[in-house]
């Protein structure tokens, strides 16, 4: 903590905005205040309403590295609160590598991908009607949404 | 409706084309010219601007254009909703072209909202990150389980929150296409495309459709820590 009487407010409401959330958002946040030499800061999240999940990560990763400045924040709202507490529990989760769903429906004939085991696939040609006792939303019948999302190769 | 705005944004000078009926025709361009009258039933398309420093406002536009998210699952719902997919293309799209819109069908009870980016794709973003997938709907569930192709095991949560929140908090349906694959879900289902030699995206889309009104949600029980 550097040993300094200058004291600087940032109001993140002109700052940044008043719904916090774009990571971008705290890393622009920070270069600013790495700018600021032998000051400390005091960032005011007055108006401020929610902040999200990345732009929260991202404003607790770049505070951690602050070095320069001794940095406190206030009148945080209840919402904004919340989310930097979610964020400073985060409990490392066991990351899901390569999960393979039991089916993949393909769209160019009337087959099915079914997973049996890892690296091992077998091909299964089905009927329309097999399909369709599936699921309202299935191979072979695509409804008009689905139609309009994919273009025509 | 992105995606043939996207198309006729790159193609309408040099084509030729059969013009739709009035109706259709009308509303596409009514949505093309992004106004917006109080009491539609679309909220017209907003374009992403390119410098990240600019995408705040189009956050706040679409608080604004969305009466702060109130019939979306409330203001703290709806502002994660457009954060999380807004962050995730400025951080791994390279988007030339984004943009979002919403429609609601009034009589059905639902309202969509869609955000559509030109970019490298989910699969070519995992790719690029060394890892290789059979399907691409593969890279597409993983993205949605929370792994991130960034370095970093503390990220890809936000979408995997967001998809908690919008699929179990509020009992939504979520479509997601990007190059070959494509997956829906909804709670308890799951179903992965593979549309590889029939149909390619360049690029990815996102399609949340919720009920309307959708009742506000604490949304804090639903994001991972």
């Amino acid at each position: 903590m550097p040993a300094s009487d200058d004291v600087k407010t940032i109001r993140m409401k002109d700052v940044v905005a008043q719904n916090l959330a774009l990571r971008h958002s705290a890393d622009r946040l920070f270069d600013c205040i790495d700018l600021l030499k032998n000051t400390n800061v005091i960032i005011d999240f007055h108006d401020v309403h929610t902040a999200s999940r990345s732009f929260m990560h991202q404003f607790l990763r770049r505070l951690e590295r602050v070095n320069n400045h001794n940095i406190d924040y206030i009148n945080m709202s209840e919402n904004v609160k919340r989310m930097l507490d979610i964020v400073k529990s985060h409990k490392k989760t066991p990351m899901i590598v390569n999960p393979k769903p039991k089916r993949v429906i393909r769209l160019d004939s009337d087959t099915s991908i079914h997973n049996v085991g890892e690296g091992n696939f077998s091909i299964q040609k089905m009927d329309v009607s097999s399909l369709a006792s599936l699921g309202s939303f299935e191979m072979r019948s695509l409804t008009s949404r689905e139609e309009n999302i994919f273009r025509k190769r | 409706m992105l995606l043939l705005a996207d198309f006729l944004r790159d193609n309408k000078i040099s084509m030729k084309y059969i013009s739709p009926p009035p109706s259709i025709q009308n509303y596409i361009s009514t949505v093309m010219k992004k106004s917006y009258s109080e009491g539609a039933t679309y909220m017209p398309i907003i374009d992403l601007p390119q410098d990240k420093n600019q995408a705040n406002k189009i956050i706040d536009i679409l608080q604004n254009l969305h009466n702060n998210g109130k019939d979306y699952g409330g203001r703290n719902a709806f502002t994660y909703l457009i954060g999380e997919l807004i962050d995730n293309i400025y951080q791994h799209s390279e988007f030339s072209n984004a943009s979002v819109m919403a429609q609601r069908c009034g009589k059905r009870g639902f309202v969509e909202i869609t955000i559509f980016d030109d970019g490298i794709s989910i699969p070519t973003c995992f790719e690029k990150g060394g890892h290789r997938f059979t399907y691409d709907c593969y890279a597409i569930v993983d993205a949605l389980h929370g792994k991130s192709t960034k370095y970093d095991v503390e990220r890809g949560h936000g979408l995997r929150s967001l998809v908690n929140l919008y699929i179990e908090g509020i009992g939504g349906e979520l479509l997601l296409v990007s190059r070959n694959g494509a997956v829906y879900k909804k709670k308890s289902e799951e179903k992965c495309y593979n549309t590889e030699g029939t149909y390619e995206l360049s690029g990815t889309l996102v399609s949340i459709r919720i009920q309307y009104p959708a009742p506000v949600v604490d949304i804090y029980g639903y994001i991972e820590g």
